[in-house]
């Protein structure tokens, strides 16, 4: 047997090597390889300590890219003021809030990235195993900020311990154009009824309401759920494992959704993510759309720098809270918390940094430098000025007075299943499939109700 | 130097001088960082494709055999439709790909004043990082501020949601993928067209053909190697494609433009259900097989 190699076989051999790897690489996962689940070490059981007086080392911190920059600018100061002191190299690193949960998984598997992480909703509840237990930290801070929003408190917390800390409420609001409003003879909707037939006479108007339907983790969520559970869907029952989506009351949902959407929405909005819409209303192609403050202090503060439009934007714009449906006007609970990771190998650091957060002073100030964009998670921070000051900031307050905040699976407990489902956007695609035509109502409750039963199983 | 210190150094040189063995060792180093780069992560993705595996989650993790498979071939629509669409958009961007490739192929190969620039340019949608110039595009298939609207609007038509309604968002994540690997295709073939003896075409004229006899006879059977190879790895790329797709349209809306990339990536990474996830990513790879296995048989009959 001739053991020469020609260029050939050479070529032949380095070629399927080449195409071998390509091919592999295209097929195997994305994520890093990552130890089994069973050997992940279960959440940090030390007893609560008295504040730990920090000392050097380095810390993390990966959050979103705040829609109110000014917001993003004061964290980092404050962050950089904190570190100084405690001699903590603080690294605030900002992104996507879209793009947290990927980072977080691949971390999570790693065992290494990020000390603190930030994200919406009752994220710590999944991710109970990998947190630390920061009772200690929350306790403090309640006694400090006299007591959190009830749900606020569920939200921080898993198996009976705190796991995640509170940083502000956003939406669960309206922004509309006053003065378009009034020279079409409507004015703010009270009921889902009503909406419709004013955004009906706003889109004739050729100012249509506009609502993301995409997958975006804010408003697309924070429309349609609430919608679902105003016309009495919901997507799990009280035990929260019986799957209750394909039920009547969600294809009406469905039903008044198409029709309200058809009648009175802008087409784009099947394609927006939390900004698109933010644009769009600034750029005067809208009349109303679900926000925070954000427009309201983007508008504002380019006002300040002599852009007329943002000005004739500010000056006419207001907000109304959620419209009624036949069972309540519910908004969806939920927020920003963070967490800190049991990877972190400076705890002691990560511990005190949160505790500094939710000192009231630091909280305040923070909050304040947004200027009522978010709304603080404990009645104290009601009596902020922005909210007596500006009337336009009042239904913000009133929401989170209201006790019609809601959260993810409900009717059931608050859950990992819930948060997924959420994660999934199976509920904003439910309702997408029907608005796009690829479905009918009846049809896309029963594929909502398929793709739950994988998750509630 | 005496004899004796030679020898072992003969050996060893006379070793290496067997081009097998020289051949070998020259791979090793690859080899290696195929095993630990590709192999590994590969056979861990197969494992964790055969689990139930949830991030974060310590009661997971336990062997289902073939459930996560069954699940999204019997229970999961989505997932049919991003199989569905994953050859879909493989088709059809391949198709216009080779075909514009060849034709800007054809052009670049003329002698014209400003050509090194003119190919030059062609190459920027290649050289560009995919999300930035797929966030250029998505600017312009904007809802509100779509300049191909704007200019369907100066002419009194109204423009299509290309994000938004279907088919729209999936034909704009073709458009872009063909803007994106067209110039790919054009610039190996043309490279392969440079090759070509000018003697073949002079004898051709001599004999009277026609400038698509030319091309037909010549120029597409000389090109048949190269257009193999940019085929088999324009494929698989397409085939696995995650960046456009992500940045354009997130697998929205609806879910109506996921690849099996972008699905894999939601269900494993967000939804956090990783052995689903590896599952999905893993269809992949009886497709991809099939294809570089006979393009490989392919290239060896030319050979």
């Amino acid at each position: 047997m001739s053991s020469k190699i020609t260029r050939r076989k050479f070529l032949t051999i380095a070629g399927t090597a080449t195409a071998g790897t390509a091919l592999a690489a295209c097929a195997a996962p994305t994520a890093a390889p990552a130890p089994k689940p069973a050997e992940q070490k279960p959440a940090e059981a030390k007893p609560a300590a008295p504040a730990v007086a920090t000392g050097g080392g380095t810390l993390t911190f990966l959050t979103w890219t705040n829609f109110v920059p000014e917001m993003d600018t004061k964290l980092d100061q404050m962050a950089k003021t904190w570190g100084e002191k405690n001699k903590v190299d603080v690294k605030v690193e900002h992104i996507n809030i879209n793009d947290i949960p990927a980072r977080r998984a691949a971390a999570i598997q790693a065992k290494t990235g990020p000390d603190l992480i930030w994200d919406s909703q009752n994220w710590g509840v999944l991710f109970k195993d990998v947190l630390v237990d920061i009772s200690d930290v929350m306790n403090e801070a309640a006694n400090a900020n006299g007591g959190w929003y009830k749900w606020t408190d569920q939200f921080t917390k898993a198996d009976g311990k705190y796991v995640t800390i509170p940083h502000g409420f956003s939406g669960g609001t309206f922004i509309y154009r006053t003065d378009l409003f009034k020279q079409n003879g409507v004015t703010a909707p009270k009921t889902y009824d009503e909406f419709t037939k004013v955004a009906e006479t706003m889109k004739k108007a050729g100012k249509p309401f506009g609502q993301a339907v995409g997958h975006s983790f804010g408003d697309p969520p924070g429309f349609w759920y609430p919608f679902l559970w105003a016309h009495g869907g919901k997507e799990v029952n009280e035990d929260g494992k019986t799957v209750a989506i394909n039920s009547p009351d969600t294809v009406m949902a469905i039903e008044k959704a198409v029709d309200m959407y058809k009648r009175g929405f802008a087409d784009a909005g099947l394609a927006w993510d939390d900004s698109a819409n933010n644009r769009s209303y600034l750029a005067e192609e809208i009349s109303a759309t679900e926000n925070g403050a954000s427009i309201y202090f983007v508008a504002g503060r380019d006002a300040a720098k002599g852009d007329e439009r943002a000005k004739r934007v500010r000056e006419n714009s207001d907000h109304f809270a959620k419209p009624a449906g036949p069972k309540g006007a519910p908004i969806l609970a939920g927020g920003y918390y963070t967490g800190l990771m049991n990877y972190s190998k400076n705890v002691s650091a990560g511990k005190d940094f949160l505790r500094y957060l939710l000192q009231p002073a630091t909280y305040l100030e923070w909050m304040e430098s947004g200027q009522g964009y978010l709304q603080g998670l404990a009645p104290k921070y009601e009596d902020q000025p922005i909210f007596k000051t500006d009337p336009k900031m009042k239904p913000f307050v009133d929401n989170l007075k209201s006790g019609n905040a809601l959260w993810l699976g409900w009717p059931g407990p608050l859950s990992a299943a819930a948060f997924r489902v959420y994660n999934n956007y199976t509920i904003v695609d439910m309702f997408a499939k029907a608005i796009s035509g690829e479905l009918k109502p009846a049809d896309a409750a029963k594929w909502a109700e398929d793709q739950l039963k994988n998750v509630y199983k | 130097m005496t004899k004796r210190d030679r020898m072992p150094r003969n050996r060893i040189s006379e070793f290496f001088d067997r081009e097998d063995v020289l051949g070998y060792t020259l791979l090793i180093p690859v080899a290696i960082l195929l095993g630990i780069f590709v192999g590994y992560p590969f056979i861990y993705g197969v494992w964790l494709a055969l689990t139930d595996t949830r991030i974060a989650d310590s009661t997971s993790g336990n062997f289902v055999g073939l459930e996560n498979f069954e699940r999204l071939l019997f229970r999961d629509s989505i997932f049919i439709q991003a199989l569905k669409n994953s050859f879909v958009y493989t088709a059809v961007t391949t198709v216009f790909k080779f075909v514009l490739g060849l034709l800007m192929a054809a052009v670049l190969n003329l002698k014209f004043r400003g050509n090194r620039y003119v190919r030059s340019a062609t190459l920027l949608p290649w050289i560009i990082p995919t999300v930035l110039s797929t966030l250029a595009w998505r600017w312009m298939f904007d809802g509100s501020f779509s300049v191909f609207n704007w200019m369907l609007r100066q002419v009194g038509i109204v423009g299509p949601s290309w994000l938004g309604s279907w088919p729209w968002p999936f034909i704009s994540i073709m458009i872009v993928n063909i803007w994106r690997g067209m110039p790919f295709f054009g610039v190996s073939f043309l490279a392969g067209m440079q090759t070509i003896s000018q003697e073949l075409y002079e004898a051709a004229m001599i004999d009277g053909s026609t400038a698509w006899q030319r091309f037909w006879y010549i120029t597409l059977p000389l090109l048949r190697p190269v257009i193999t190879v940019v085929l088999l790895l324009s494929t698989i790329l397409t085939f696995a494609d995650f960046q456009i797709v992500y940045a354009l349209t997130g697998g929205g809306p609806a879910n109506q433009t996921h690849l099996l990339a972008t699905y894999s990536y939601q269900i494993g990474l967000r939804g956090l259900e990783i052995g689903v996830g590896a599952a999905i990513s893993l269809f992949l790879f009886p497709v991809l097989a099939i294809i570089v296995f006979l393009t490989l048989l392919s290239l060896r009959r030319d050979d």
